[in-house]
C-alpha cells in the first residue's frame, strides 16, 4: 500500500463523512462548516490525480468564494426556527433523494464505461492533462481566443455589476 | 501557433473593431463624466467603422483561430443585421426621453450596446461550443444589464430580475447540453462532432443515441430561450415590457438575428450529412430528426405568440408575443433544412428588421409624447397625429404581411420555402396563424382610426420633424420592399454558404 | 407596344389618390373633382378597350389570343444552383370573361364616386381609401400573372376595412373586422395554392417557375414534377377545395357567407355598392379564371356538389331576404340568393349556363347596385332602413317609385329586364346538366319575386306615416344622375342582350370546351344526384 493509496482512502472518507454530516445537521452554520471540510478533501483528491490546477480552484472558488455566499445567505436569511424546515413534507423533499440515486446511478454508469468496469488504475494521461503547465499552454494557445473572449465577457460583467450597484443618482 | 492567430487576425478586424469600441467608449465615459451624447457618437461611429469593414470580408468561408470561429457570406449577412440594428438603436437612444430620465448613466448604456453588438457579432461565427456559451453569454450579461437600465422604473427592475433568473437557469441547461455532447464525441469543435458522430456507431443507437438526442433537446432549450420559443419564452413577455423601449427593440430583432446564425450553425454544422446540390436540401445526420422538434417547436411558438397577444392592452406586451409568433414563422425556415429555407430566413430578418423597428420607434415616440404605451390611449390618434398614425398602420400591415408591404414579401418566401419542401402541414398552420394575428394588429388600427379620443379631444399632437422624417424613412423601405426585392434576395441567396470544413 | 391601355387603367386611381393626397383636406370640392374625374376617365378607356375588343379570341388558356396584353419583366432573380431562376412578370391581359367585368368595374366606382358626397367625415381620407380600393379592384380583372392577382386582390382589403369602419354605421368596428378577418382567412389559402402551383409549374421558354396563370392550365407541358403535377391526385384535390373556399368566402358561399350582411348594413351606401357590384363578383370570376381552367378535373368531378352549393344559396338567400326588416339587409340576403344563380350556372359547365354566370355577374352588378343607391336615397332622408316605419311612398315619390320599380322586377327577373337574360340562360344550362337541381332551385325565383313584392307593398303602397311627410323628397338630379345609367343599362341589356354576350362568348365556349376536354366525364362525387 503506497502513500497514494493512504492518503486517498484517508481524504474519501473524510469526504464521505463530512458529506453525511452536511446533510444530518440541524444546525445550517454546521452544515455550511462541513461542507468547506468536503469541498477540501474534493480537492486533496483532486491533487492525488495530479489535477492540480481543478484542486486550487476548488480551494479557491467553492470553498473559499461560494462558501462565503453560503454563509452570507444563512446569516442574512437569519432563521430562528431551523426546526420549521423540516416540518413541511411536500413532493419537494421526496424530490432531492430520487434525484440523488438518479445522479448516483449516472456516475457509476459513467464510471463504468469509461474504464470499462476497473478502478484499479488512473489513465496515463490525466497525469499530464490536469497539470497548470498543460492548462496554460492550451489556454494559450489552442484556447488562447475563447480566452481573450472571456476576459472580454468578465470586463463586461464587471462594469455591470459596478453600474447596477451603484447608488440611483451619483 | 502565433502564425495562425496573425494569420486569423486578418479576417477579424470587424470584430476587433467592436471590442475596441466598447473599451475606447468606456474610457471616454469616464475620463469625461457626463458626456453621454459623446459615448454615444463614439459608439456609432465605432458600429459605423466595423460595418465598412464588412464587406472586404473573404467571398470563400474561412475557419480561423484553429476552427474556434468561421467567417463566411452566411455569418456576414447576419453581421450586417446585428450592426445596423445597432447603429439604429444607438440613433433612437438620442431621441428617447425614457433614457433622458436615467441622465446618470447613459454613458455606460451605449458602451453597453457596443458590447452587445460584440457579443451578437461574435456569436454568428462562433464553430465551437466554447465560442458558441462564451458569445451567448457576453450577449446574455449585456442584455440583463441593458434591461433593467432605467433603475428608477420598478417594472425594468423586475424585467432585469426575471431576465437573470430565467437566463441563468437556461445556459445551465444549455451547458448540459454541451457537456453531454462533449461526453459523447470527444471535442467542442462542430465540425468535429460531425466528423464523431459520422464514425461512431455507437452514438446513433441505444442508450448514447438517447444521450444524443437530450442533448439536443438541452441546446434547443438554451437557444429557445435567446430567441423566445415556447415553452422557454416566459422572460419575454416581462422583459420586453420592462426594458427601455430601445432596448426592446434591439432584443426583439438583433438578438433574436444572432441566435438563429448561431443556431443554424450547430445544426447544419454538427448534424449535416448530405446536401443534394440541384436542389440545395439537406438531409440531417442518420436519424437524427431534429427537424421534427423545431417544427412542433414552431407551431407552438407562433399559435401561442399569436394567441396571447390578442388579450394585451399593453402595444409594448403585444410586440412582444408578436415576436414570439415571428420567431415560429422563422423557425419554419430552420425546419426546411434547404438553402432556400435559409434565404427565406435571411430575407425576413431584413424584412422584420425594418417593420419591427419601425413599430417600436413608434411606439417610444407616442409613449414619450402621452406617457403610455397602452392600445387604448391610441385612440383618435389617425386624426391627431396622421404621419405617425400611417407610419405604425404600414409597420404593423408589414408585421402581419399583407401586400403591398416588406412582411409580405418575408413571409411569401418563408412559406414558399416551407411549401416547396412540401411541409403542407406546416405551411398551413403558419398562414392560419398569420390570419390570427391579423385580429390584435387590426385592434391597434381600430383605436386609431376608427374611434373617437376618449374626451373628444382633435387637437393635433405635434411631432418633432426628426421624428416624422424617421417614420417616413421606414415607411418608403417597408413599402418599396414589396416591389422591389430582388437585390435584398439576390444577397440573400449568395450568403446561405455555410462553412463546413472537411467536406 | 401599343398603348397600355389596361395599366393605365388600373393605375389611373393611384395617379387620383396621390394628387388627393396632395390636396388641403379643406378642399373638398377639388377632391370630389379628381375622384369624378379620375373614375370619369376610367370609363372612358373602359368604352374605348371595349370598342376596341375582339370579340372573336378566345383567350382564357391561349396566351396569343389574350387581348391588350402587356408584358414585362418584374422580378428576374438570376438562377442558383440549387434553385432556378425566379421570374415574376409583369402581366396584365382580358379576354372575353374579363371585358364584361371591367367594364362593370369602371361603371360602378363612376357612380360610388356620386354616391360619396354625401359622406362629410373626412373626405380626404375617404377618397384616398376609394380610389385604392378602385385601383385594386381593376387590377384583378385585369391580372394574368398570379402573383399581381394575389397582390391586387389583398390591397383591397385594407382600403375595405377603414371604408366600412370608419365610414359605417353603429356596428361598423365589428363589420369591419369580421369582413377582414373572413376574407384574409380565404387569401391565405389562395396564398399556399399559388405557391403550390408555382413550384409545380415550368415556363418552357424559360425554364424558370413561374407564376402565369395560362401555364399553370397547361399541366401536360408545363408541369412535369412537384405537388400537382399528378392529374386526379388528392393533393390537387385539396388545392381545389382550398380555392373554392378562398374563392367562396369572397361571393359568399352559403356557409362562409356571414360577414356579409354585417358589412353592408354597416357600409356606407357607396361602398355597398362597389360591394355588391363588384367585390363579390370576385369570388366567382376567380373560380372561372383559376379554379376552373387549372383544375378542370375536379371542376368536372365536384360539378353536382358546385350545383348543390349554388342552390342552397339561392333558397337560403331568399328565405332570409324574406325576414328582414330592415332594407338593406334584405338586398344582402337578396344578393347571397342572386350570387347563388352565378353558382348554378358555372356548375352547368356548359355555353349556356356559363354565358347566363357571367352575364348574372353583369346584371347583378347594375342591379344590386342600383338597389344601394336606392336605400340609399331613403336613408340620407329618412335615417332609417326599417320596411315596416315607411308606406306610401309612391305618391310622394313618382320618380324614385318608378326607379325602384326597374330594379325590383330585374331583381325578380321580369322578361324585358336585363335579369331574366342571365337567369334564363343559367337555367337553360344548368337544366341540361342536371335537371333535378335545377328544378329545385327554381323556387328561388318564386321567392324571390314574393320578398321583392311583398318589400314593395311595404314601402310604397298604403299611406305615408305623418312624420315622413316633411322629409321626404323625390331624387334629385345628383341621385337621377346615379340611377338613370344603371336603369338605361337594365332596359337595355334586357332588350338587346347581344353586345354584352358576344363579348363572351366566344371565350366561354372555349372555357367549356377546354375544361371538358382536358376532364373527360368519368366518375363524379356524389354522382347520382
Amino acid at each position: 500500500m503506497t502513500f497514494e493509496t493512504i492518503l486517498f482512502y484517508v481524504l474519501a472518507l473524510a469526504g464521505i463523512v463530512s458529506a453525511l454530516l452536511v446533510i444530518t445537521r440541524r444546525n445550517p452554520m454546521h452544515a455550511a462548516l462541513f461542507l468547506i471540510v468536503n469541498f477540501v478533501a474534493l480537492a486533496g483528491i483532486y491533487l492525488t490525480l495530479h489535477a492540480q490546477f481543478v484542486a486550487i480552484t476548488q480551494v479557491l472558488v467553492y470553498a473559499g468564494a461560494i462558501m462565503v455566499l453560503v454563509l452570507f445567505v444563512i446569516m442574512l436569511l437569519n432563521l430562528q426556527n431551523e426546526q420549521d424546515l423540516f416540518e413541511k413534507r411536500s413532493w419537494r423533499s421526496y424530490s432531492g433523494p430520487i434525484l440523488s440515486l438518479l445522479l448516483l446511478a449516472l456516475l457509476l454508469r459513467t464510471v463504468a464505461f469509461v474504464s470499462g468496469g476497473s478502478f484499479d488504475r488512473i489513465s496515463p494521461e490525466s497525469e499530464r492533462i490536469g497539470t497548470v503547465a498543460n492548462i496554460g499552454q492550451q489556454l494559450f494557445t489552442a484556447f488562447v481566443f475563447p480566452f481573450e473572449m472571456a476576459s472580454l465577457l468578465l470586463l463586461a460583467a464587471m462594469v455591470g455589476a459596478v453600474i447596477l450597484a451603484k447608488k440611483r443618482f451619483p | 501557433m502565433p502564425d495562425i492567430i496573425f494569420q486569423s487576425t486578418k479576417h477579424f478586424w470587424p470584430e476587433i473593431t467592436l471590442a475596441l469600441t466598447f473599451i475606447a467608449a468606456m474610457i471616454f465615459e469616464f475620463a469625461t463624466k457626463k458626456r453621454t451624447t459623446g459615448t454615444g457618437i463614439l459608439v456609432l461611429l465605432g458600429l459605423a467603422a466595423a460595418l465598412v469593414q464588412l464587406p472586404s470580408a473573404p467571398s470563400e468561408p474561412v475557419s480561423i483561430f484553429g476552427g474556434m470561429y468561421a467567417i463566411d457570406p452566411f455569418s456576414t449577412f447576419f453581421k450586417y443585421v446585428i450592426i445596423v440594428t445597432g447603429m439604429v438603436v444607438v440613433l433612437f437612444s438620442f431621441q428617447s426621453q425614457e433614457l433622458k430620465k436615467e441622465s446618470g448613466h447613459t454613458g455606460e448604456y451605449y458602451c453597453f450596446i457596443a458590447a452587445v453588438t460584440f457579443g451578437m457579432v461574435l456569436m454568428t461565427g462562433s464553430s465551437n461550443l466554447v465560442m458558441i456559451y462564451l458569445s451567448i453569454e457576453l450577449v446574455s450579461i449585456t442584455s440583463y444589464i441593458l434591461a433593467g437600465f432605467s433603475k428608477s422604473l420598478r417594472r425594468s427592475s423586475e424585467a432585469a430580475l426575471k431576465y437573470v433568473i430565467f437566463g441563468a437557469l437556461s445556459s445551465g441547461i444549455m451547458l448540459y447540453g454541451m457537456s453531454l455532447i462533449f461526453g459523447l464525441t470527444g471535442t467542442l469543435d462542430l465540425s468535429g462532432i460531425r466528423t464523431a458522430l459520422a464514425s461512431g456507431h455507437a452514438v446513433t443507437t441505444g442508450w448514447s443515441f438517447a444521450a444524443l438526442m437530450a442533448a439536443i433537446v438541452l441546446m434547443l432549450a438554451g437557444f429557445g430561450y435567446k430567441v423566445s420559443v415556447v415553452p422557454f419564452h416566459f422572460w419575454t413577455p416581462d422583459v420586453y415590457e420592462g426594458a427601455p423601449i430601445t432596448i426592446t427593440a434591439f432584443l426583439a430583432v438583433a438578438s433574436k438575428a444572432a441566435v438563429f446564425a448561431v443556431m443554424i450553425r450547430f445544426f447544419y454544422v454538427a448534424f449535416f450529412d448530405n446536401m443534394l446540390a440541384s436542389t440545395g436540401v439537406y438531409s440531417s445526420f442518420r436519424n437524427v430528426d431534429w427537424s421534427m422538434i423545431l417544427a412542433v417547436l414552431s407551431v407552438l411558438t407562433m399559435t401561442l405568440g399569436n394567441f396571447v397577444a390578442i388579450w394585451q392592452d399593453n402595444l409594448k406586451r403585444m410586440l412582444a408575443y408578436s415576436s414570439i409568433a415571428h420567431a415560429g414563422y422563422m423557425l419554419m425556415g430552420v425546419v426546411v433544412m434547404s438553402n432556400f429555407g435559409l434565404s427565406a430566413i435571411m430575407l425576413y430578418f431584413v424584412m422584420y428588421f425594418f417593420m419591427n423597428l419601425g413599430a417600436f420607434y413608434v411606439v417610444m415616440v407616442i409613449a414619450d409624447k402621452i406617457g403610455s404605451e397602452n392600445i387604448d390611449d391610441y385612440r383618435g390618434f389617425g386624426k391627431r397625429a396622421p404621419i405617425i398614425s400611417v407610419g405604425l398602420s404600414i409597420f404593423l400591415i408589414s408585421l402581419t404581411g399583407l401586400p403591398p408591404t416588406a412582411g409580405f414579401v418575408g413571409k411569401l418566401f418563408l412559406f414558399s420555402s416551407v411549401m416547396a419542401s412540401q411541409f403542407i402541414w406546416l405551411a398551413i398552420v403558419g398562414v392560419l396563424n398569420s390570419v390570427v394575428s391579423l385580429y390584435y394588429y387590426a385592434r391597434v388600427l381600430k383605436n386609431m382610426y376608427l374611434r373617437e379620443a376618449p374626451d373628444g379631444d382633435e387637437s393635433p399632437i405635434v411631432f418633432s420633424k426628426v421624428t416624422s422624417a424617421v417614420v417616413i424613412l421606414f415607411i418608403i423601405p417597408n413599402i418599396l420592399l414589396c416591389f422591389f426585392y430582388q437585390p435584398v434576395l439576390t444577397f440573400a441567396q449568395r450568403s446561405i454558404a455555410i462553412l463546413l470544413p472537411g467536406l | 407596344m401599343n398603348f397600355p391601355f389596361l395599366s393605365v387603367i388600373t393605375f389611373l386611381p393611384i395617379l387620383g389618390m396621390v394628387i388627393v393626397l396632395l390636396l388641403n383636406k379643406e378642399r373638398t370640392k377639388a377632391i370630389q373633382t379628381t375622384a369624378v374625374v379620375v373614375t370619369g376617365l376610367q370609363v372612358l378607356l373602359a368604352v374605348v378597350i371595349a370598342l376596341g375588343f375582339n370579340a372573336s379570341l378566345p383567350g382564357i388558356n391561349n396566351e396569343a389570343t389574350m387581348q391588350f396584353t402587356e408584358r414585362l419583366p418584374w422580378i428576374s432573380i438570376p438562377q442558383t444552383p440549387w434553385f432556378g431562376e425566379i421570374r415574376i412578370d409583369y402581366f396584365m391581359a382580358i379576354d372575353g370573361l374579363s371585358m364584361p367585368m371591367v367594364v362593370l368595374t369602371a361603371l360602378i366606382s363612376f357612380l360610388a364616386v356620386f354616391a360619396s358626397f354625401s359622406v362629410n367625415k373626412s373626405i380626404k381620407g375617404y377618397f384616398v381609401m376609394f380610389l385604392l380600393l378602385d385601383a385594386g379592384m381593376m387590377g384583378v380583372f385585369c391580372a394574368i400573372d398570379m402573383f399581381l392577382f394575389y397582390i391586387f386582390w389583398e390591397v383591397m382589403l385594407l382600403p375595405m376595412y377603414f371604408l366600412i369602419g370608419i365610414w359605417g354605421g353603429p356596428r361598423r368596428e365589428y363589420a369591419a373586422i369580421k369582413f377582414f378577418i373572413y376574407t384574409l382567412a380565404g387569401s391565405v389559402l389562395l396564398l399556399l395554392v399559388m405557391i403550390g402551383l408555382y413550384f409545380t409549374t415550368v415556363d418552357p421558354a424559360t425554364g424558370a417557375h413561374t407564376f402565369n396563370m395560362i401555364s399553370m392550365m397547361h399541366p401536360a407541358e408545363n408541369m412535369k414534377e412537384g405537388l400537382f403535377a399528378t392529374l386526379h391526385s388528392t393533393p390537387r384535390m385539396l388545392a381545389y377545395i382550398a380555392l373554392f373556399i378562398a374563392f367562396a368566402i369572397k361571393v359568399p358561399v352559403f356557409p362562409f357567407h356571414t360577414w356579409l350582411p354585417d358589412a353592408h348594413v354597416e357600409a356606407p351606401t357607396a361602398i355597398s355598392v362597389i360591394l355588391a357590384g363588384v367585390l363579390l363578383k370576385m369570388g366567382t370570376y376567380g373560380m372561372l379564371r383559376i379554379s376552373f381552367p387549372i383544375f378542370p378535373e375536379f371542376a368536372v368531378y365536384f360539378q353536382i356538389p358546385l350545383m348543390i352549393f349554388g342552390f342552397v344559396n339561392i333558397v337560403y338567400g331568399a328565405l332570409c331576404a324574406m325576414a328582414q326588416t330592415d332594407f338593406k339587409k334584405l338586398i344582402a340576403y337578396s344578393s347571397i340568393s342572386h350570387m347563388g344563380y352565378v353558382i348554378l350556372g358555372m356548375a352547368a359547365l356548359n355555353v349556356q349556363g356559363m354565358t347566363g354566370a357571367v352575364m348574372q355577374m353583369f346584371n347583378h352588378g347594375t342591379i344590386t347596385a342600383m338597389l344601394f343607391l336606392l336605400v340609399g336615397v331613403i336613408y340620407d332622408r329618412a335615417h332609417t332602413r326599417g320596411l315596416n316605419e315607411f308606406g306610401g311612398l309612391y305618391n310622394k315619390m313618382p320618380l324614385y317609385s318608378f326607379f325602384t320599380v326597374i330594379a325590383f322586377f330585374a331583381a325578380i327577373g321580369l322578361p324585358g329586364l336585363s335579369g331574366f337574360v342571365s337567369e334564363a340562360f343559367v337555367f337553360l344550362g344548368a337544366f341540361q346538366a342536371n335537371p333535378f337541381w335545377t328544378v329545385l332551385s327554381t323556387l328561388g325565383i318564386v321567392l324571390g319575386a314574393g320578398y321583392m313584392l311583398w318589400t314593395f307593398q311595404r314601402v310604397f303602397m298604403g299611406t305615408l306615416p305623418e312624420k315622413w311627410e316633411a322629409v321626404m323628397s323625390d331624387v334629385s338630379p345628383r341621385e337621377i344622375f346615379t340611377l338613370a345609367p344603371l336603369a338605361i343599362i337594365i332596359l337595355f341589356l334586357g332588350v338587346y342582350p347581344s353586345p354584352a354576350l358576344n363579348m363572351m362568348t366566344t371565350s366561354l365556349d372555349h372555357l367549356v370546351r377546354f375544361v371538358k376536354a382536358s376532364a373527360p366525364a368519368g366518375q363524379a362525387f356524389l354522382g347520382g344526384f
